[in-house]
């Protein structure tokens, strides 16, 4: 069967490379989306996972997005509660970076605090982690379009005052977003070029009891939501799948539904062109299921050779696309692959399903037709 | 050995006032190794005859009964058994599966009884030599002549050592020295695998070969 199989999707060379060619570019589409979906998600909840807390306190009704204000004082109280090994105050401000007299784009600095590291860069590209308070990390990217170094001197202005505060760059880090890039500063600087006074954006707590410390927490404070981490990214990741979910997924349905009729076309045409060999087979003592057969095994003859090309096109898609929108990440990895092979498979059968239908209604009597 | 049993054969096509009597009160019986050809002219039930006893089309009534067993009542998922089993079948236009050579083409009926490969192979080459056309195994049918894809459809019909070989109009593509090789060919395999035949033919040039002549017209055969 296999042999036979081959051979007729083979014995039209030309149709066969069209219609590899044409459902590639539909999984390529479809790898693509779900890379950018993937590739997003993860880009965007790659900081507060990082981050070694257990707990995170936000202000009410806001999330990692929204602007969170919570007294600094609320850091003592939490203190205070059992079972709480340690607090971390955690600011997120958006600033421009001033380097010889030019203004960088905005980049959301994070105070974080350099004793404990909690809040800091997961990852440094280059340099070394915040010692003092005079000390920035930046994004590596970021100091590449804004054409900043390690070493360089940059200011930033504090808005209550007007007065420039000097900073050094000390470390590029992996920490860009879709939202914005990140760098990252000591939580004590970040309180003094703060344009609110006394305001912390996040606490993050360390316990051996998450649960325990979030039931202290709001029974002793008010206006606050207490979230673990995953809570954290569960957020983060809904949020983008709200902003480019919907889109993509509709994409990719799009794509699935092309790519069965593409695949579909072709075998049905391949299947009406040789419906008197259809016959013949039939006649000879073929049964339906073995002809099934061979109609699902060229159709998915057809998507592996299509996923085999997908697979370098969505490469080679991914890596242009991030030349030209640096901003986003495209996540292609073996799970990506894996789901997208099964959703190509899917696609190889039901686009064998009509070519099928066609076949069920072959009279063998056709040979003794001339 | 009778291989074949046809008893009170018929076939209607249609109903009631536009029903057409192809086959009409057909009674005969095949011997192991006997040639039986059939002639008659266009549209007298020949090829209605020759599906019914391939098991491609149900008779109105009467009964066919193969090597004792009666396989008239047979539902169609029983009958690809026997089509594949006990019947090879040679065709007017030889029905070649355009993408396979001569030696797949051959080799069908065995692949669809799962025997192993290297058998399938072995066999497939042997008959194909037994006809002549060991030059020609790997030959796509575009590249053969017609009495060369006749005789890739004969060792397709012998392949799976049927009890029957239906041939409908055989030489009808064919020129006449073609034809006769085919013809010959096709006798000598015949009474070598020990199998029966029921030729259908206009071709008068071809009659020698055969061991019992019928005449059919109106559905009905008549004995020269």
């Amino acid at each position: 069967m296999v042999s036979i199989s081959i051979k007729n999707i083979l014995h039209d060379k030309t149709r066969f490379i069209i219609t590899v060619i044409g459902t590639s570019l539909i999984v390529s589409l479809i790898l693509f989306n779900i890379g950018m979906i993937i590739g997003t998600i993860t880009q965007n909840t790659r900081y507060v996972k990082s981050v070694d807390a257990d707990l995170w306190v936000i202000e009410e009704d806001e999330d990692f997005y929204s602007f969170s204000k919570l007294p600094t004082s609320m850091i003592d109280s939490i203190n205070t509660i059992d079972d709480v090994d340690l607090v971390s105050g955690l600011m997120i401000q958006e600033y421009r970076l001033k380097h010889n007299g030019y203004k960088s784009e905005k980049i959301s600095m994070i105070g974080y605090n350099i004793s404990n590291h909690i809040g800091g860069p997961s990852t440094l590209i280059s340099g070394k982690h915040i010692s003092n308070d005079f000390e920035i990390i930046i994004d590596h990217k970021f100091a590449q379009e804004n054409n900043l170094k390690i070493n360089n001197n940059i200011s930033i202005t504090d808005p209550k005052t007007d007065v420039d505060f000097d900073f050094w760059i000390v470390g590029l880090s992996e920490s860009r977003s879709l939202r914005g890039d990140y760098g990252f500063m000591s939580y004590d600087a970040a309180q003094s070029i703060s344009p609110l006074v006394n305001i912390t954006n996040f606490i993050l707590i360390q316990t051996n009891n998450p649960k325990q410390v979030r039931d202290d927490i709001y029974n002793i404070i008010n206006g606050v939501d207490v979230l673990t981490t995953g809570m954290i990214v569960d957020e983060i990741t809904s949020f983008w799948l709200g902003v480019m979910g919907s889109g993509n997924i509709f994409m990719c349905v799009i794509a699935i539904i092309i790519g069965i009729i593409i695949a579909g076309i072709t075998l049905y045409t391949a299947t009406i062109e040789k419906r008197k060999e259809y016959g013949v087979l039939k006649a000879i003592g073929a049964r339906n299921r073995y002809i099934y057969k061979s109609i699902i095994f060229q159709s998915l003859t057809i998507m592996i050779c299509a996923f085999i090309v997908a697979i370098l096109v969505s490469q080679l898609l991914s890596l242009i696309f991030t030349i030209f929108v640096s901003k986003m990440e495209i996540l292609l990895n073996l799970i990506i692959y894996f789901f997208v092979f099964m959703i190509t498979l899917m696609i190889g059968i039901l686009s064998s399903l009509i070519a099928i239908k066609r076949v069920v209604k072959i009279d063998p009597l056709i040979v003794f037709q001339e | 050995m009778t291989i074949l049993k046809l008893r009170n054969l018929v076939k209607i096509f249609g109903t009631d006032h536009t029903a057409i009597k192809a086959v009409d009160d057909i009674s005969l019986d095949l011997k192991k190794g006997e040639i039986i050809l059939i002639s008659g002219p266009s549209g007298s039930g020949k090829t209605t005859l020759l599906s019914m006893i391939g098991c491609l089309l149900s008779p109105t009534s009467g009964d066919i009964i193969i090597d004792k067993e009666n396989i008239t009542k047979y539902p169609q998922k029983k009958l690809w058994k026997i089509r594949l089993n006990r019947i090879g079948f040679i065709f007017q236009q030889f029905n070649l599966l355009q993408s396979l050579t001569a030696r797949e083409n051959v080799q069908i009926p065995l692949q669809l009884t799962r025997n192993k490969k290297n058998y399938i192979k072995k066999k497939a080459e042997e008959l194909l030599r037994e006809l002549g056309l060991e030059k020609r195994i790997s030959h796509l049918p575009k590249e053969l002549s017609g009495g060369e894809k006749q005789r890739v459809s004969i060792a397709r019909a012998l392949i799976n050592k049927p009890d029957i070989i239906l041939a409908d109009e055989p030489t009808a593509n064919l020129d006449s020295k073609s034809g006769h090789i085919v013809i010959e060919m096709t006798k000598k395999l015949v009474k070598k695998h020990g199998c029966a035949m029921i030729m259908v033919t206009h071709d008068h040039r071809i009659e020698d070969i055969a061991d019992r002549i019928l005449f059919m017209e109106d559905g009905k055969i008549w004995t020269n």
